[in-house]
């Protein structure tokens, strides 16, 4: 069909035309929306200080000490954990300007740390000190975005056994390229009057994985329309579930072969057991639970579940007393460690221990002022950073100081008090941690997904873990493949 | 003869370049820089920490042979503007009709109904996780007072997608008001003709209104099917991709590749397979629109 001008003075074409461009332009722009969006950060070359670097090499050898004695400011990129704990933070490092006058700290609070530090890095303004994840430090350690700190370490004595086992998260190639900073020292709170109500001793809670279902089981009350309206524990959390996984003897990773082993069978077996467990409830339901108010991870909310009794037990850190203290001030709970299959003493090595560390971008002008607050931080003030912002300190000499420290700022009534040595003894005996790999964000998506699978019914636990192995071993294969071109000039055979 | 051009001619062009020049360099800094560097690390193996080697067509082919995951947000992506599209634009045209009727207070409804679409997306995005709360939202307390089977809504693989639907559609006021304005340019005299000859009101809509109308839709499918591809906020909220993959959508893949696994190159193949497709369909839309497009003062063959 063929359309001609009317004569007027604006034609029909014309405005045909210009439509027609708009949506061009429009969809144009549309779609380079996101393509921006993926390259922002890969806007600029490659930081100077990492290109043709190898894990870090370049930087262990040319480090780039330049403390002049003039008052210096190192830009800290950290963690935004919202305004109190942030302030206590603050607070360390105004500590450390009053011991080191010429040093000041400016702090870049960020709840997107891991994406600015790529793109500071990228575009070659690194921040002089840079707080990391555990799933992702070794990937920025094997890219050389970090320098090693060994140097550092042994000239002030510290060594790697003074940290408990968060200094594997550092560690690449033998090498050590950050200081842990906080753990995550992770117990299981039990509510007391949960416990009553269903005629269990609210002063013996499970000490074994399966109690813990046993009485999880008596526990479960739902109404008419199988809404949960009490639950003892709720496993829909997917990191908890890396925590379960070592309790049952599982890994998810072999050194020796560089293997991923997702689908070893004590995973296999452990991931069943969640599933037998959750197919009483339904994951729909249990995910419904979660998502009502105050139904999340941790009670930090009014009228949240465990406030209401309708949870019996939960996954969590000593940060928890001032939650309760704020948001279920009336309930009597208690702390015990992290259940295990037997009960044993000799079990306690299967903690998990997760949690951030701290490093030094490549190229950073001031690597010994920024390596002076990193060990003022987390070791000097290990403790107080810990206690004052509810983070579990890695450094072993300071655990007692901590202990104290967390007595005193909790007050000697609280109901934390009688619990505290339960996360000194999880910080002490836990040894194992996440896959020290440089994949470990993927891995942690492909087992998130796996679990969700499993826990729909969409997969069996055999059938999911089987993929997340084929799948985390390709992408590792190559990330590793990636890192010999840039040693070698070229592809190995 | 070479016409000269003149010293006016120069200075004025010259100080029009000047005066754009910052929307000059921002879209060539900040728009055709990225938009072209990122071509070129499609074809590279990108980490973004270390420098880009070149692996040719090696990402395309790993997308479109080896990862399921695309596929899976592909489709998601599709069915999700498969819904969301044609409703938005229907329903938007309804209540822009209703909103065009000349009663009371006409302009509190006409606030009423766009007030959502200029709420922060993360807000909204957290309302809706409330009100579709399969045990305490209010959707299932309305639906459950009349008896009608109760969805788990995000927590529901098979529901998740139509409630995000649901939920983006609330939003709805931007496509409304330009139907508005379209109505308000229909000229009234083709109603009066309309009338006279003894067309109801059904009649006159689907026969003048419909027609006089066609740029707008045309235009609002164009951007609400390019808006549909590009959902994220919400999803990233929400449901980050959950339950099982049911809200895995393509730009959120698109992110996790380039962020969270520093697979730049292959987030850049991602951006460019999506830009190709978008640019495809839309000068396929363009193509019909002849066909049914229709301008004001437009005389047909």
């Amino acid at each position: 069909m063929g359309v001609e001008k009317d004569g007027s003075g604006i034609g029909a074409m014309s405005r045909r035309q210009f439509l027609g461009r708009v949506m061009l332009t429009g969809a144009a722009l549309g779609a380079f929306g996101p393509l921006v969006a993926a390259c922002g950060a890969a806007g600029g070359k490659p930081s100077s200080h990492t290109a043709g670097t190898h894990e870090g090499r370049k930087a262990t050898q040319v480090p780039q000490r330049a403390s002049s004695g003039n008052a210096v400011t190192l830009r800290v990129l950290w963690n935004d954990w919202g305004a109190l704990y942030n302030k206590y933070m603050t607070k360390i490092g105004d500590d450390f300007t009053r011991a080191n006058p010429t040093i000041k700290i400016q702090w870049d609070f960020s709840g997107e740390f891991e994406t600015q530090l790529l793109t500071n890095v990228a575009g070659g303004r690194p921040p002089d000190v840079a707080f990391t994840n555990y799933t992702t430090q070794t990937a920025l350690a094997q890219k050389g975005t970090l320098i090693p700190l060994d140097d550092y370490f042994k000239a002030a004595d510290i060594k790697p056994d003074d940290f408990n086992a968060m200094f594997k998260y550092s560690l690449w190639k033998g090498k050590s390229y950050a200081i842990p900073g906080g753990a995550d020292y992770y117990v299981l709170c039990w509510s007391k009057p949960v416990f009553e109500a269903v005629g269990l001793d609210p002063n013996k809670p499970p000490k074994t994985a399966d109690e813990l279902i046993e009485d999880s089981k008596r526990m479960l009350k739902k109404d008419s329309k199988g809404n949960i309206e009490r639950i003892g524990y709720n496993p829909v959390y997917s990191d908890q579930f890396i925590r379960w996984l070592h309790v049952f003897g599982g890994r998810l990773y072999d050194p020796d072969t560089n293997k991923i082993t997702a689908d070893d069978p004590h995973n296999v077996e452990m991931m069943q057991w969640l599933y037998d467990y959750v197919k009483l409830v339904g994951a729909n339901k249990l995910s419904t639970f979660q998502s009502l108010p105050g139904g999340g991870e941790e009670p930090d909310t009014g009228g949240n579940v465990f406030a209401t009794k309708r949870l019996g037990f939960f996954i969590t850190g000593f940060w928890v007393y001032q939650e309760l203290d704020q948001y279920a001030p009336h309930i009597p709970y208690g702390l015990t460690t992290f259940p295990t299959l037997h009960g044993t003493p000799q079990e306690r090595k299967n903690w998990t221990l997760t949690g951030w560390l701290v490093a030094i971008p490549s190229g950073v002008k001031h690597q010994d002022e920024s390596w002076k607050f990193l060990k003022f931080a987390f070791v000097d003030k290990d403790a107080e950073m810990g206690y004052e912002t509810l983070n579990g300190p890695c450094y072993r000499p300071t655990f007692d100081a901590f202990e104290n420290g967390l007595r005193k700022q909790a007050g000697p009534h609280d109901r934390i008090i009688p619990y505290l040595d339960v996360f000194t003894e999880t910080a002490k005996y836990a040894t194992k941690t996440w896959p020290v790999i440089p994949v470990d964000s993927y891995y942690d998506d492909q087992l998130s997904r796996a679990y969700d699978y499993v826990l729909h019914g969409k997969m069996t636990p055999k059938q999911a873990l089987s993929e997340v192995t084929k799948n985390v071993q390709q992408e590792l294969d190559k990330v590793l493949t990636t890192s010999r071109i840039y040693k070698g000039g070229h592809v190995p055979a | 003869m070479k016409r000269r051009v003149s010293r006016t001619t120069v200075r004025n062009t010259i100080s029009g370049l000047l005066f754009i020049s910052p929307w000059i360099v921002g879209l060539l800094v900040f728009t055709c820089y990225p938009v072209f560097a990122s071509l070129y690390y499609s074809f590279t193996d990108y980490n973004i920490l270390q420098p880009p080697h070149w692996i040719g067509l090696a990402n395309y082919s790993r997308l479109l042979t080896q990862d399921p995951l695309f596929y899976r947000a592909v489709f998601n992506t599709l069915y999700y503007a498969a819904l969301w599209v044609p409703l938005n634009i229907v329903l938007s045209f309804l209540i822009a009709l209703l909103l065009n009727l000349n009663v009371r207070g006409v302009s509190i409804y006409r606030t009423i109904f766009f007030l959502p679409s200029i709420m922060p997306q993360i807000a909204s995005a957290l309302l809706w996780a409330w009100i579709f709360n399969p045990q305490f939202g209010l959707a299932n307390a309305i639906l459950g007072s009349f008896d009608i089977p109760t969805p788990g809504w995000f927590s529901d693989p098979n529901w998740s997608k139509p409630s995000l639907v649901i939920m983006s559609l609330w939003g709805l006021g931007t496509t409304m008001v330009i139907f508005l304005a379209g109505l308000q340019d229909v000229p009234r005299e083709l109603y009066e003709a309309a009338e006279i000859d003894g067309a109801g009101p059904v009649r006159k809509t689907w026969n003048i209104t419909v027609p006089m109308l066609t740029p707008a839709i045309f235009f609002n499918l164009v951007i609400g099917i390019i808006q549909s591809f590009q959902v994220f906020t919400t999803v990233y909220v929400v449901t980050q991709g959950g339950p099982v993959d049911s809200t895995l959508f393509y730009l959120l893949q698109l992110y996790r590749n380039a962020f969270s696994y520093f697979n730049m190159g292959y987030a850049s193949a991602m951006a460019w397979l999506f830009f190709a497709f978008v640019l495809l369909l839309t000068l396929g839309i363009l193509k019909t629109s002849g066909r049914w497009v229709y301008y004001e003062g437009e005389i047909r063959k």
